[in-house]
């Protein structure tokens, strides 16, 4: 199946960060060897030049590095994946935050809501 | 690459000339058996019935030739004209090559159904048989020709081999140049072609004749316009060979032109 | 960067002053996945048809990979037209013997292979086959050619969706470094992931020639919804 791509924005972008995804989440494990970039992008249901046009700006990022020709592979640096993990939550708590106050909560409502939904979520399991 | 499109053009025209030649052999074959069993001929019921069955002969054989020309025109026209051309004209082949084989293919089976027809009437109305039936020896009929002619049975027939082959190279080239102008057209492409093809043969037919009054091969002030047959081996043989070369290597040049400039897909 | 494909100044012209091409002038590169993309009656077809020989120009000159129109062209390149193509009265298997006598870089394996994933009957002959497992057929012959270039004149037009994702899968696996494949469609949003660079054409005028990314970045919209904008009614 592709891969879900929003299509307003730039395509490399997108896959960059659903690589991102996979590596802090642990689907990659630090070390690990890519697929291709014909595979990947096989997968992702996207051009191969796109794909890889998003492994490069992740290697200038550091997180994957190239072997001449054994492929690519990622980072073993676990402290720069830990931050990259940080990183991203930031940017879903900020979203998410920002959302609240969309509908209107203020910022101190926020950890009640949040203990709240937790555990309605554990309640219902 | 010609041998193999002309194994290919071969075989798409096989598919139905040789179900439709093997009739002819058949018809051939059961017309022979008649026309040698003169004791067939003795009752008026089975006469009857035998002169239906020459009548049928001869209504088939027309049918075999002109279904062999149109089956020809017709596997032309949708290899080069059809969907069809898209492959046809994407193969990696120069226009003329594909062209050639298409006259090589199509000259063949013309060429074969000419045979096949002339051998059949041969044994159908030719037979011992039948030339005893009017009285005639092979021998006698050999001698009278030479005789009246000046030139021997022969020498006629080779004269009209070559002739027929000629003849059959050319045909088939205007046939194809016939649907090829016929493509010029924006509507009626077909009817265009078939228009086109009765335009060619008649002007074709009237040039020659128009082109052997002046040198008296063709005479005009008897009661019947005719040609006389005793200068047949020389000059207006020639000159009926010559007149049919050119027509087929204008009709050559000329669709193979149309084939690689004009044709719109 | 091989020039693939440069065309200059093609004009077609049709009885009444009609022009379906006008000055066109364009140049493609090896490696590309490129999306003619225009409205009906835009020229897409006219243009490829005329790269095929299967048009004869006006004006203008084509090159293939330097060569103009003729043998070495027509090897280069692989086609799959928007109709049905092949002599209906022959098998699949000598369809394959066919393509494998005319063309050097036909790899006969490869489309047994996918003829056989895509469970279709090597033995039958082509008017049996529906509408949808001929244009399959026919998909799989262009693609098992190790061909230069490409061209897919509305290949995911009338087909179902799985259909389509096999269609966009066999593309992208047959991608290489050299070759570029140039696909024509009007369906952009289906097409649009896998694709380098996107040609706008506009009654017979190339309008746009750019790649997604540069699309997207610049434009902060998708190639789909572009088109739109451009060629609305």
């Amino acid at each position: 199946m592709p891969w879900d791509l929003d299509e307003n924005r730039p395509i490399y972008l997108q896959l960059m960060e659903r690589i991102e995804q996979d590596i802090v989440s642990g689907k990659y494990n630090p070390g690990d060897k890519l697929p291709s970039v014909r595979d990947l992008a096989l997968e992702a249901g996207v051009n191969p030049n796109t794909m890889q046009k998003a492994m490069s700006e992740l290697e200038r990022d550091g997180l994957i590095h190239a072997k001449r020709t054994s492929g690519r592979f990622i980072t073993e640096d676990e402290n720069m994946i830990k931050e990259l993990k940080r990183e991203l939550a930031q940017e879903h708590i900020r979203a998410f935050i920002e959302n609240m106050r969309q509908l209107g909560f203020d910022i101190n409502e926020i950890p009640e809501l949040i203990t709240d939904a937790a555990k309605g979520g554990q309640s219902n399991e | 690459m010609l041998g193999k499109q002309f194994k290919y053009d071969m075989r798409s025209l096989s598919r139905i000339l040789l179900i439709v030649h093997a009739f002819v052999v058949v018809m051939a074959i059961i017309g022979s058996f008649f026309s040698n069993n003169s004791a067939l001929f003795q009752s008026k019921e089975s006469n009857m019935w035998i002169i239906l069955f020459f009548l049928f002969y001869v209504i088939f054989i027309s049918v075999a030739a002109f279904s062999t020309q149109l089956i020809i025109a017709v596997d032309f026209y949708k290899s080069m004209f059809s969907n069809q051309g898209y492959l046809t004209r994407t193969l990696p082949l120069k226009h003329s090559t594909t062209f050639l084989s298409k006259v090589l293919s199509g000259s063949l089976w013309c060429f074969i159904d000419l045979i096949l027809i002339f051998l059949s009437i041969m044994f159908v109305f030719f037979s011992p048989a039948m030339l005893s039936e009017m009285s005639v020896t092979y021998q006698e009929l050999t001698d009278s020709f030479q005789k009246e002619l000046g030139y021997s049975l022969t020498t006629f027939i080779i004269f009209i081999g070559i002739y027929s082959t000629i003849g059959v190279i050319s045909g088939v080239l205007m046939i194809y140049l016939s649907i090829a102008v016929g493509q010029l057209f924006t509507s009626h492409k077909i009817l265009g072609s078939v228009a086109v093809y009765f335009g060619i043969t008649t002007l074709t037919s009237l040039l020659s004749s128009g082109l052997m009054i002046p040198t008296g091969m063709f005479s005009v002030t008897s009661n019947v316009p005719s040609i006389d047959y005793r200068f047949l081996i020389n000059s207006t043989g020639i000159f009926l060979v010559m007149y049919s070369v050119v027509t087929g290597v204008v009709s050559y040049i000329l669709s193979l032109y149309l084939i690689k400039k004009k044709t719109d897909l | 960067m091989n020039e693939l494909l440069k065309i200059e100044g093609l004009t077609k012209r049709y009885s009444g002053n009609l022009f379906a091409l006008n000055d066109l002038h364009l140049t493609l590169n090896g490696g590309e996945i490129v999306g003619l993309l225009g409205p009906n009656g835009s020229g897409k077809t006219t243009l490829i048809k005329l790269v095929n020989d299967c048009l004869y120009p006006t004006a203008g000159t084509i090159l293939v990979n330097g060569n103009p129109l003729g043998p070495e062209s027509k090897e280069d390149i692989a086609y799959l037209p928007d109709c049905t193509f092949l002599n209906e009265s022959m098998r699949v298997n000598n369809l394959l013997n066919y393509y494998q006598d005319f063309y050097n870089n036909f790899d006969k394996d490869k489309a047994w292979n996918m003829l056989r994933d895509l469970g279709i009957n090597q033995n039958a002959r082509m008017k049996t086959l529906s509408k949808g497992t001929k244009e399959k057929v026919q998909l799989v012959l262009t693609m098992s050619r190790n061909a230069k270039l490409y061209i897919l004149d509305e290949p995911i037009g009338g087909v179902d969706p799985a259909a389509r994702d096999y269609i966009l899968r066999t593309i992208l696996s047959n991608y290489s470094e050299d070759a570029t494949v140039l696909i024509s469609t009007h369906l952009i949003a289906d097409i649009e992931n896998v694709l380098d660079r996107v040609l706008f054409l506009k009654q017979g005028q190339l309008v746009l020639n750019s790649t997604v990314d540069e699309i997207r970045s610049e434009k902060g919209k998708s190639v789909d919804a572009l088109f739109r904008e451009v060629f609305q009614c």
